[in-house]
């Protein structure tokens, strides 16, 4: 761990937890009955706060608050919406697979295969490009075969000490939500038709598992038992 | 730089970089977007490419594969480096058959 390294400045950046991580009062909680307070995007923020004109890439779906958020704060933002990314190429490649014809051997595709296929035009990106990445409501969804290799792709496309900030449930959501950042500690979850099943709720040995390659991590949780995780490489 | 209003309709799909005064989308576009003014994708659209305007508008459900960047007020991109849509995962030339509202 070397989140002490980091002096944190007075301006009006956002502030740490006093000591220790975890929701914050709830008196600074918005009003909003689909907004949470995160611990997670504070730390997060402050972070990257370092990398002046950095590169977030977000791979939730694409919010107007969320855009103007980063922009108005001097980050160049993209945006990959992977699991809607994920979804309408499964529903292509089912297409595919219903119009081939009997016997095509060439049809056949395993979950490792079409896994490598999705990346082969999924989160492009130069290597060491961005300084933060934002992934709520993401490894928990994706599939078995395509978790590994999509984190080792985000590795290789983050700078030496970026940041990743994701979540994960502690149980099986009732509904699928999507994020949109209201301001530098506070999200709304927003209800969407679901975009991919839940696959599974991860223990917290198995996420440092899955973000083995990255130096130290830090973990919030939120009231409604939502992990944040956050991991520099 | 075209001086226009450029709209892609709901079912519209354009394989084209596109430049206009103002950009509206509600079909889907594979190429950067740039506008003097303004860029609104609506709910339903889905671009994949980058976006360089001064104003821009989304709507819950809008789908953006790509970047997002401001013009200043001084005409400049928000980025240091001024190669405002280097980064775009494809930049497609050509108008794909299919709808294209104008």
């Amino acid at each position: 761990m070397n989140w002490m390294a980091k002096t944190r400045p007075n301006s009006s950046l956002p502030t740490r937890a006093p000591s220790k991580p975890g929701p914050t009062a709830a008196s600074s909680a918005p009003a909003s009955a689909n907004a949470r307070v995160s611990n997670g995007l504070k730390e997060f923020l402050w972070l990257i706060t370092d990398s002046g004109q950095g590169k977030i890439l977000d791979l939730g779906a694409v919010f107007q608050s969320t855009v103007m958020f980063f922009i108005e704060k001097g980050f160049r933002l993209s945006t990959e919406d992977l699991l809607r990314s994920w979804k309408e190429f499964l529903v292509a490649e089912e297409e595919n697979l219903r119009n081939a014809t009997v016997g095509d051997e060439g049809a056949r595709v395993s979950q490792g295969m079409l896994a490598g296929k999705f990346l082969d035009t999924a989160l492009q990106y130069p290597e060491d490009n961005f300084h933060g990445v934002l992934a709520w409501d993401l490894f928990d969804y994706l599939d078995a075969e395509l978790l590994p290799r999509v984190m080792e792709r985000i590795f290789t496309l983050m700078r030496p000490g970026g940041a990743v900030l994701a979540s994960f449930h502690s149980r099986a959501p009732e509904r699928f939500h999507r994020y949109k950042i209201i301001d530098s500690q506070n999200i709304e979850l927003v209800p969407a038709p679901t975009l991919a099943v839940h696959a599974r709720v991860f223990q917290n040995r198995e996420i440092l598992d899955i973000f083995g390659k990255f130096r130290s991590s830090k973990t919030f949780v939120g009231r409604d038992q939502v992990r944040e995780a956050l991991f520099l490489k | 730089m075209v001086n226009g209003r450029v709209t892609v309709a709901a079912n519209g799909r354009v394989n084209a970089d596109i430049e206009a005064l103002e950009i509206s989308i509600d079909g889907r576009v594979e190429g950067n977007l740039k506008a003097t003014e303004s860029v609104r994708l609506g709910a339903t659209s889905h671009v994949q490419g980058s976006i360089l305007t001064r104003r821009i508008a989304i709507e819950d459900g809008a789908g953006l594969r790509g970047k997002v960047e401001m013009i200043r007020a001084n005409g400049s991109a928000s980025t240091s480096s001024g190669a405002a849509i280097a980064e775009t995962q494809s930049t497609p030339k050509a108008i794909a058959a299919g709808s294209q509202g104008k």
